[in-house]
């Protein structure tokens, strides 16, 4: 878990105002509920990567299409 | 079953081209049996009988169709020679630009002003010879399976699904020939399976999304739903292609996609797996896709069992990338102008914005791992089989559905089995295959390896024209 994380509604509240976003009562109401599904997202994805893991389809080189692995690279 | 339902093909609606698949509308113009005026009047005629109920259209451009008709027309007593869709009725979801028309994307905060230029997708259309009927409901921002606006003509009371559940109602009413969707999560498949339609999502950067509103750009696909597999075929032919001011659009060269559809099934290896894809369908589902895999199997395809490995963490990736690409694009009229936006689509907004640098980047390592489980199954077998959908059409208004026996939000249960071929980039195609015992559509998905469209294609079509469930139309008895 990294320091910017959420680290629940209050955090989020404070993090809004901080940036001057204006949250109305049906936002507020639900910020339990977003960083609740923020931080579940956050550790399943944190838990599934190995440190080794580079991403690789974000970062290399020429590459068009980052959802992309090629049909050749399949077979 | 489908004897029991209105079809679109067979003596009774023989005098009705409205009822036609946009390959037999294109065959009957071009042999001149059928007028482009009559056709799009047609069209209009049935928008203003049906779509009341339905609410497909955000608006219909009818003095311009018509004029475009009547162009065709002159140009097929001349002998000009057409395009592949000349004459045919496209209706296209808010979210792709049309010159002179305002791209609402489903939103009141986006602008009234006119767009420019046409999308890269609309333009190789008309330049295909299509006719723009008008232009159909969203999602707002694309961002959600609902498309409130919008009711599924199957039933009144249900969810067409989205984010391009316009689209996909408009062609189960036939209110158009084919449509244009847009595919994030599953969002042209969705409401396809859910109107019990055919919709495309071809490999990650065919289809140009240059003038497309984004929703998120690395996981954004542009599409159609059609009323058939061949009609799709036919459309992915006109808008796949390179577009250099697109810099998601690959260079590849131009293809048939109808090519492969006399191929058949027979020696081809398609994996099904009951991790994720299996294990939370609705009983009705599940025996549905029982049969089509015997189906399957009867036309001579090999049935494996495969384990997609890391495919559950789709959903987390999705969600994480698609909302940080979402609070990157809105930051600004979300700062500005929240109360402009819809509830749940600002709450998904927020949430993106709350995800963390490293979190981003994990969601791309995760990303890698579905991807490597993607090749690891496509080295074994030539597609991936699985229903579209875990359940049939949601009540309208709901806000979660049953997975499982677990109520789940409803963006996590619809887009169960979709979201993989998005985060994977590979292709796949939703097509109907069956019909529950409330009288609502049931989907059958086949995902193929990136650039294999024509194959993905050749599957459905076997399995569409051996079983005849794209002819079961809705009663829309109603109206």
């Amino acid at each position: 878990v990294t320091a910017l994380e959420p680290q629940g509604p209050g955090w989020a509240f404070a993090y809004f105002a901080a940036q001057g976003q204006r949250l109305g009562p049906a936002e507020v109401d639900a910020l339990a509920d977003i960083t609740t599904a923020v931080a579940a997202n956050s550790a399943l994805l944190r838990s599934a990567v190995h440190p080794d893991d580079a991403p690789t389809a974000v970062y290399s080189a020429g590459e068009q299409a980052p959802a992309l692995a090629s049909k050749e690279n399949l077979t | 079953v489908t004897d029991l339902l209105p079809g679109r093909t067979g003596s009774a609606v023989a005098d009705d081209p409205t009822l036609l698949d946009a390959v037999a509308t294109a065959r009957r113009i071009e042999d001149g049996t059928l007028d482009p005026v009559a056709l799009v009047e047609g069209y209009l005629d049935r928008i203003a009988r049906f779509d009341p109920g339905v609410t497909a259209f955000v608006e219909v451009h009818a003095d311009e169709a018509l004029a475009h008709a009547a162009d065709a027309a002159a140009d097929i007593a001349a002998g000009v020679p057409g395009g592949p869709l000349r004459g045919i009725p496209i209706a296209v979801k808010d979210l792709y630009d049309v010159a002179g028309k305002a791209t609402r994307s489903g939103s009141l905060s986006t602008s009234d002003a006119p767009a420019t230029t046409d999308s890269e997708a609309v333009a190789r259309l008309r330049a295909a010879g299509a006719i723009i009927l008008g232009k159909t409901t969203t999602h707002e921002f694309a961002f959600g399976v609902n498309t409130p606006a919008t009711r599924n003509p199957w039933d009144l009371d249900r969810i067409p699904g989205g984010s391009s559940g316009g689209s996909g109602a408009a062609i189960a009413a036939d209110l158009a020939a084919a449509s244009l969707g847009t595919d994030t999560g599953g969002s042209i498949r969705i409401p396809a399976a859910l109107t019990g339609q055919v919709g495309l999502k071809a490999t990650y950067g065919r289809v140009s999304k240059r003038g497309v509103t984004p929703c998120s750009w690395s996981l954004d696909h542009a599409g159609p739903i059609t009323k058939t597999v061949a009609d799709a075929a036919l459309l992915m032919g006109v808008l796949a292609g390179h577009d250099p001011g697109d810099p998601s659009s690959v260079d590849r060269p131009p293809e048939d996609f109808a090519a492969d559809l006399g191929r058949g099934v027979a020696g081809l290896r398609l994996g099904v797996s009951e991790h994720w894809f299996g294990d939370s369908l609705d009983e009705d589902v599940a025996a549905a896709f029982e049969d089509a895999v015997r189906q399957l199997e009867r036309l001579g395809a090999i049935i494996v069992p495969v384990r997609f490995a890391h495919v559950e963490l789709s959903g987390a990736i999705c969600n994480v990338i698609a909302g940080a690409e979402a609070a990157s694009y809105h930051s600004a009229r979300a700062s500005e102008a929240p109360e402009l936006f819809t509830e749940d689509v600002l709450l998904a907004i927020r949430a993106g914005s709350l995800y963390s640098g490293a979190t981003v980047v994990d969601a791309h390592r995760a990303r890698d791992h579905v991807r490597a489980g993607a090749r690891a199954v496509f080295s074994d077998v030539d597609a991936v089989i699985s229903p579209t959908i875990p359940m049939i059409a949601p009540a309208y208004g709901s806000r979660s559905v049953m997975l499982g026996g677990e109520d789940t939000p409803i963006l996590d249960g619809i887009n169960r089995m979709t979201v993989p071929a998005n985060v994977i980039g590979s292709p796949a195609l939703a097509l109907p295959m069956g019909i529950s015992p409330e009288g609502l559509p049931i989907s059958l998905q086949v995902m193929g390896r990136p650039f294999d469209e024509r194959l993905v294609i050749a599957i459905g079509h076997a399995y569409e024209q051996s079983t005849g469930w794209h002819d079961a139309r809705p009663a829309l008895d109603w109206a």
